[in-house]
């Protein structure tokens, strides 16, 4: 499986390192910019799949770079910045950004939307809008699971639970993690309604073969192995 | 003010029969006859009604006039218009002149010296975000025991920046302003899920109903307001559930079961800096948020109503009904 090159142009030393330790652990390589004044030149050279792209920088700010790199390049580009009004939202998208992380943001939504960008811009025709593991196929268009050809439908709260322990196969993910990664997505459940979920999902996949499929850890969450 | 004018040429009105007397004895004294003399006086008298008198007098009526109309636009203007007139009178207005000037500076200045501290101030707002969002990225790529609680504590830290944010922009609120056709379901999501967390750390319900209203309004305005009074209805409420509807007349109802407020304290919670007896209670209350919230909405053109019963809940509703003028707004 190819490893995916992801460009990283911020001046916050903290806030860089934190973001480059943990998309390592996702498994991406990773670059920092070391010149500000030439971060065309050191992303031309690293060539990545995506660049993540603070706006108040020193030199040029966020928005000249992503005119520079459009001038040549087709590479997605996802916007940090602290900087969130709605204005800076639509100039950084007609800038031809492709998603916008406004600051403070929880490592979880970077990494999903990181996902999300380099699944829409890399995958196969045909499989962009689906997520695979060990044999089951999440079609994100019609909220459907299929494995060894059995399709099951779900509940669009059940198959966001699903689809977010998908996206996190290999790590664990806390109860409220879920809880948060639904609520962006308009379900607004409680800790209750997400014991019911866990537990109907669970009995329909294992009538579709895949008891275990899901492991709970306790005190920790859930995770998808 | 004939009688005013009588009264400040008394002098002169004095001085007519005075002088009138000695002409007179003169007259008498010399032998010359006294009927010439009552002529003179009655032409010179007439003479000096027509030529002199009354161009004075509506002379100074004007004058009065005048000054009484710039008693109640100066204050405003600051202005002090050209004065001419007797010596004594164009030294006061010189006076006036210098004072208006002295005031219009003083005001530049303090103008100058509170933009510069609001500057200030943002700059600083912004700037702290920062390290805020560096915190946040650390605590959570260490993913301790302690984790849950410290950030609380970080998101607690970034509404109050916010809530200071949004003081710092009230000074330009009408530059700030934009209204639209607006998805009032929309923004409430909006504001509702930046507390996800703190719903999911009390663990309280989230009932959010189906309303479809669209409403005239500057969006980011009424998500402050609705993010100040989510967070007042989570931090009272220990158990239980937050209820948000919207009827068809545009009343959005945020409805809590906390500990509710006071009926003594209800009238007063508007107030600047008033903290109420919970607020007291628990030493955390800035008495700020609500007043920024009536600050806002009276801006909006919007009314706000609390309803409270202690110890069941609070529920607090926003008039957010506004008649369209004329044609002019595009849908």
């Amino acid at each position: 499986m190819e490893t995916y090159k992801l460009f990283l142009v911020e001046d916050d030393p903290a806030i860089a390192r934190a973001i480059e330790n943990h998309l390592v652990m996702w498994g991406y390589e990773i670059a920092r910019v070391k010149n500000f004044d030439r971060v065309w030149e050191e992303l031309a050279a690293f060539s990545p799949h995506l660049v993540l792209l603070d706006i108040s920088l020193p030199h040029q700010n966020g928005f000249q770079w992503c005119e520079k790199i459009r001038k040549s390049s087709r590479v997605p580009i996802i916007f940090l910045s602290s900087a969130s009004g709605s204005e800076n939202i639509i100039t950084a998208m007609d800038l031809g950004g492709d998603d916008f992380i406004p600051k403070p943001f929880d490592l979880s939504v970077l990494t999903a939307k990181v996902q999300a960008v380099l699944r829409r811009t890399y995958a196969f025709q045909g499989t962009q809008n689906q997520l695979e593991h060990k044999g089951v196929v999440l079609d994100l268009t019609a909220s459907t699971l299929t494995y060894q050809g059995q399709r099951l439908e779900l509940t669009k709260n059940d198959f966001r639970i699903l689809q977010v322990l998908l996206e996190n196969a290999g790590h664990t993910v806390s109860r409220s993690q879920l809880i948060t990664r639904l609520w962006e997505n308009d379900s607004f459940i409680d800790q209750n309604t997400l014991t019911v979920s866990m537990a109907r999902l669970r009995k329909k996949l294992e009538e579709l073969g895949l008891s275990g499929f899901v492991v709970t850890q306790k005190g920790q969450g859930y995770f998808v192995p | 003010m004939l009688l005013r004018y009588l009264k400040d040429h008394k002098r002169l009105l004095i001085a007519l029969p005075v002088l009138s007397g000695i002409a007179l004895l003169l007259f008498f004294l010399y032998g010359l006859p006294l009927d010439a003399f009552f002529y003179g006086a009655a032409v010179l008298l007439a003479t000096a009604l027509l030529l002199f008198v009354i161009p004075d007098f509506l002379s100074y009526s004007a004058k009065v006039t005048t000054l009484k109309h710039l008693q109640d636009i100066l204050p405003r203007t600051l202005e002090f218009p050209q004065w001419t007139g007797s010596l004594p009178q164009e030294q006061l207005a010189a006076l006036g002149k210098t004072l208006c000037e002295e005031l219009r500076t003083r005001e530049v200045q303090n103008r100058k010296r509170q933009d510069d501290l609001t500057d200030y101030y943002t700059l600083w707002a912004h700037q702290i975000k920062t390290p805020l969002a560096a915190m946040r990225l650390m605590i959570q790529s260490e993913h301790g025991p302690g984790t849950e609680a410290l950030l609380q504590e970080l998101f607690k830290t970034e509404r109050y920046l916010e809530m200071l944010l949004g003081y710092l922009r009230l000074e330009s609120f009408t530059a700030d302003l934009r209204l639209a056709h607006c998805e009032a379901r929309k923004i409430v999501k909006d504001a509702v899920k930046k507390f996800a967390p703190v719903f999911i750390y009390q663990n309280l319900e989230l009932n959010l109903e189906e309303f479809s209203n669209v409403i005239l309004t500057d969006e980011k305005w009424l998500c402050l307001v609705l993010e100040q009074l989510l967070s007042n209805a989570l931090k009272y409420t220990g158990q239980g559930s937050i209820i948000i509807s919207m009827d068809e007349k545009d009343v959005l109802t945020i409805k809590d079961t906390g500990c509710g407020i006071s009926p003594e304290d209800l009238p007063r919670i508007f107030e600047r800096g008033f903290t109420g007896y919970q607020g007291r209670q628990d030493k955390t209350a800035t008495g700020l948020g609500l007043y920024l919230v009536k600050q806002v909405l009276n801006r909006l053109g919007n009314s706000i109503q609390i309803l409270s019963s202690p110890g069941k809940g609070t529920e607090v509703k926003l008039f957010l009904h506004r008649e369209e003028l004329g044609s002019g707004i595009p849908r």
